[in-house]
């Protein structure tokens, strides 16, 4: 029996990979402030359905201030992916772009004493060798 | 202040790497820290909630940029990339809740770390760009990098 995870993450893999090609096509007539105001668009309806089908509240409180901290994240790191994509080819952008677990084994490494393995120091030299290489592509 | 719109090339604009680099290095520095608030958002929070705050903040973002760039919406052909480029990214957050939450995050994530794949062969059918070998190698590391970093959860 498949796995109830496995058809929602191949979703996410095919949607994450075409989001990068059409962002760069969007990018060929709009510009990146204009996306941005789609994209909040996208989201607000995502939110109000989720208010209107399960009732959900935006809770205040313990975990709001990191939820408000990771938010501000997410929309500034959308404008830079939007920036960098206007700028560069798709194929270059996004793989850098997914590079992103490498920032936070170091951070997890730092703030939250997780364990720096081997695995995770061969994978952090593979990673930096492959941005170094799209680089001088 | 509007925001220009491209000509329809893909030539970086400003000739070197650094133009888009840049800003790529930014956004993983910006989303790796994200990785490290999310996670000390949920143990208070649940997801949907979390997709909650983030809305707000895409919605702050925007209300600023139309109050004081005065940016507007175009309704022109193309805007449609737009539209749907909005409606994937929030379609693949909703996708990877739904896999973290039926699946352990350790086997999720780094099959989801795949997708660079997808787009290296989208962009070369649809955006006509090169899948070079040299391309196709540092894209395969990234990614085999990036397994080994979250293959442990």
């Amino acid at each position: 029996m498949t796995a109830d995870w496995l058809l929602p993450a191949a979703a996410f893999v095919v949607i994450e990979g075409a989001l990068g090609v059409t962002t760069k096509l969007a990018l060929r007539s709009i510009g990146w402030r204009e996306l941005l105001i789609w994209t909040a668009l996208a989201y607000a309806v995502l939110a109000l359905c989720l208010i209107a089908v399960s009732g959900e509240r935006v809770p205040l409180g313990a975990g709001a201030g990191w939820a408000v901290v990771s938010g501000i994240f997410a929309s500034v790191g959308l404008l830079t992916f939007f920036l960098a994509l206007e700028r560069g080819e798709a194929s270059k952008v996004v793989p850098v772009s997914a590079a992103y677990p490498l920032v936070t084994a170091v951070l997890a490494a730092l703030a939250l004493s997780e364990e720096v393995s081997l695995l995770r120091g061969l994978g952090t030299i593979l990673v930096v060798f492959g941005i170094v290489q799209l680089g001088r592509d | 202040m509007k925001s220009e719109p491209r000509s329809g090339d893909d030539e970086p604009r400003f000739g070197s790497a650094a133009a888009w680099l840049i800003p790529s290095l930014s956004y993983m520095m910006l989303v790796g820290l994200l990785g490290i608030t999310t996670k000390l958002a949920l143990d208070d929070l649940e997801w949907p909630q979390l997709v909650l705050w983030t809305s707000i903040s895409y919605a702050v973002i925007a209300i600023s940029l139309v109050a004081l760039g005065g940016q507007r919406l175009q309704l022109v052909p193309d805007a449609r990339w737009g539209v749907t480029s909005g409606g994937f990214a929030a379609t693949a957050l909703i996708m990877l809740f739904l896999a973290i939450d039926s699946g352990e995050v350790s086997t999720v994530i780094p099959i989801t770390a795949s997708y660079p794949a997808v787009t290296l062969v989208l962009a070369a059918l649809v955006l006509k760009e090169r899948a070079t070998p040299k391309r196709i190698l540092a894209t395969s590391l990234v990614i085999a990098g990036v397994i080994l970093l979250t293959v442990e959860g």
